[in-house]
């Protein structure tokens, strides 16, 4: 069992003016998939390693199950760390890489024995248990470091980047895999990764952060469908969602220009200029006099969708199209916007004009 | 091009070759005269190869002086130092490399600096500490005060700092403390380092002469350096001793041989990686 609490946790490194993590609140239950996701350079990795007790936590208090941990060092705090390249000990066997852990805790040899033979054979490394890390390819490294965390039974699991420097299929497999270990196993987990169909694909709550500070926290559906901001909403969904220059009129939506866009996706207090959004997959095809000109400038197919890339009043917007349709570059088609699926964005703090409970209705 | 870089490497092997002669050339006259008679020795002109090959020699050596007990006291007390050198500096370069505390440079600065000094600067003060310590003539003596060696905490140092910090992390979130750490993960890492350097401080230490000669009177507690040299001296240098000498220093030199030969492979390692890549 692992619940973990962290309260305006912050970081600031040595010798630096301002922090890298600013004031960070979350509460994490038993069993949840918790996915870090932002860009490199946000902070994922130093906010895991705070948890982890690999980095000093400068502000803020975190809180394991109840217990301070803030100056626990990492022996102490019950977690199990996966690192990006795999960090396996290259001058030992993938038999004493998985039993490490346990070595170090003294566990009885015939045990250490059938736990790490069970953990082989949960990962399908039952016949790599004699080689060394550099004998294996790069899936299977993953999946030893994957045992030398689950194979101690710990609370927590931190997990950085750990399928980046795997090519795109193996990534594919090894996130399945990593999924279906969660529902066995039923561990706590705190995945970190730059790409955001990982974090859709895998977790139960996302975390989308941004310079050190988080930007929003929910369910992946939450998520894209309600982001609070501009950051959130082009971060999650590929390709990203569009926007344009918009005005918000008492009844409607329009463009700069007054034309109008569509009608308002829910009651709005503000009037005025605001930067509309939708996503690639809200824009559908209409007929020629109520539909909205676009001129194509190139398109992408790719097999299950079609990418349309064009220019509306100079915002460049791309429009996700079923691929049997047949488009080519420089036609020009007629697009609407399913209505009731913008979102209304502040022009200049950039978050979200929509309030929450007034969508979900 | 093909000629210019083909002539350049003949010179090059030119240039090594005649070096490797130079340095190996005592060598061999070495292990050539401890096989001659006095007459061959001192033969003009020079005789290359002993004519008769004087095995008798090195027993007549081992009963000029105890150079069997030397070759021991410096065998042993090189190797007692090697290993204490190499579980003190390992675990300061530990300190040095992976732990943050105020003034972590100014103890590595003043460590360096110590290197610095001329041996002969130290004599004195090393001196009295060990006299006081009451370990004059002693083996002991002579190990404790080698046993701190600036040159194997650097490149024990510079070993430590090749190891990823991932693989220490890794360590540590798998439960390990700092001894964990050192002896389960940096040292089995920088083997092929700590090898090389303790062949190298072996060498050192056993050819170590003015020092040890300094702390140790009795016969007994010789080194095979201070032997060799009290023999030399005390018993003069006639014709007929030389062959005699020459099988003695052939005995001296033979466990550096045997250690470069059984070690070889990890030395060469040692110097061309750090021993973590992979
Ligand atoms: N050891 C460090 N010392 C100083 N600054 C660091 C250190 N590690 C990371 N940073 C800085 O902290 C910020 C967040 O880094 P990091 O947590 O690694 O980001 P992410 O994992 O999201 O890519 C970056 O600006 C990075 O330059
Ligand atoms: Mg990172």
């Amino acid at each position: 069992m692992s619940k973990i609490k962290m309260l305006h946790l912050s970081k600031q490194y040595d010798k630096q003016k301002d922090n890298v993590i600013h004031d960070f609140n979350l509460e994490i239950k038993d069993k949840e998939f918790i996915v870090f996701v932002g860009p490199s350079g946000c902070g994922k990795s130093t906010t895991l390693r705070m948890i982890a007790g690999l980095e000093s936590i400068t502000g803020g208090e975190l809180w394991m199950d109840g217990v301070l941990v803030n100056d626990i060092p990492p022996k102490d705090r019950d977690m199990a760390m996966v690192f990006q390249n795999y960090a396996l000990f290259p001058h030992l066997t993938v038999f004493d890489n998985i039993a490490f852990g346990l070595k170090i805790r003294k566990v009885k040899r015939d045990v250490i024995k059938q736990k790490v033979e069970k953990t082989a054979e949960i990962l399908e490394l039952t016949s790599y248990l004699k080689r060394k890390p550099k004998e294996l390819s790069g899936g299977q490294r993953q999946r030893v470091a994957l045992g030398r965390a689950i194979v101690r039974d710990a609370n927590l699991f931190l997990m950085d980047e750990p399928l980046s420097n795997l090519d795109a299929k193996l990534r594919v497999q090894m996130r399945e895999e990593i999924i279906n270990l969660h529902k066995r196993l039923g561990t706590t987990t705190i995945y970190v990764t730059h790409d955001q169909t990982e974090a859709m694909t895998m977790a139960s709550r996302i975390v989308v952060l941004k310079d050190g500070h988080v930007q929003q926290i929910g369910t992946p559906k939450e998520i894209y469908n309600h982001p609070e901001n501009m950051f959130v909403a082009s971060f999650i969904g590929a390709p990203a969602m569009n926007f344009f220059k918009g005005m918000i009129t008492p009844d409607q939506l329009t463009f700069s220009n007054g034309n109008r866009i569509g009608a308002l996706p829910a009651a709005i207090d503000k009037q005025g200029e605001a930067i509309i959004g939708i996503r690639p997959e809200d824009i559908i095809l209409a007929n020629k006099e109520t539909g909205i000109p676009l001129q194509v400038d190139y398109t992408e197919m790719l097999g299950s969708d079609l990418y349309v890339y064009g220019k509306l009043h100079g915002d460049s917007i791309v429009v996700r199209l079923r691929p049997d349709h047949d488009v080519v570059t420089g036609e020009i088609i007629y697009i609407e916007f399913a209505s009731n699926k913008f979102h209304l964005f502040d022009p200049i703090t950039e978050q979200s004009l929509l309030h929450r409970e007034e969508l979900k209705q | 091009m093909e000629m210019v870089s083909r002539s350049r490497k003949m010179i090059h092997y030119a240039l090594l070759t005649i070096f490797s002669i130079v340095m190996v050339f005592p060598l061999v006259w070495m292990f050539l005269s401890a096989l001659k008679t006095p007459e061959e020795i001192f033969a003009v002109p020079l005789d290359w190869l002993p004519s008769n090959p004087q095995w008798g020699n090195f027993a007549g050596a081992l009963e000029l002086a105890p150079f069997g007990l030397y070759i021991f006291n410096s065998t042993f007390t090189a190797i007692v130092i090697v290993f204490f050198q190499i579980i003190l500096s390992s675990m300061i370069a530990y300190a040095l490399t992976q732990m943050t505390f105020k003034g972590k440079k100014l103890l590595f600065n003043s460590i360096l600096i110590t290197y610095m000094l001329p041996a002969a600067a130290t004599y004195v003060p090393s001196y009295v500490i060990v006299a006081k310590l009451g370990l004059l003539d002693t083996l002991a003596g002579i190990i404790i005060s080698n046993i701190a060696s600036v040159f194997t905490i650097f490149l024990m140092r510079q070993a430590f700092m090749q190891v990823p910090k991932e693989m220490i992390e890794a360590a540590r979130s798998e439960g390990a403390n700092d001894f964990a750490v050192l002896r389960k993960v940096m040292m089995p890492m920088c083997k092929s380092s700590i090898f090389t350097v303790g062949l190298i401080s072996f060498v050192q230490m056993y050819n170590n002469y003015l020092w040890p000669s300094l702390i140790v009177n009795s016969q007994e507690n010789y080194l095979i350096t201070v032997g060799l040299n009290r023999f030399f001296t005390t018993s003069g240098t006639f014709a007929d001793q030389w062959p005699l000498i020459m099988a003695a220093s052939v005995l001296a030199v033979l466990p550096l041989l045997i250690l470069f030969v059984l070690l070889q492979k990890w030395f060469i390692k040692g110097i061309s990686d750090s021993g973590v890549k992979g």
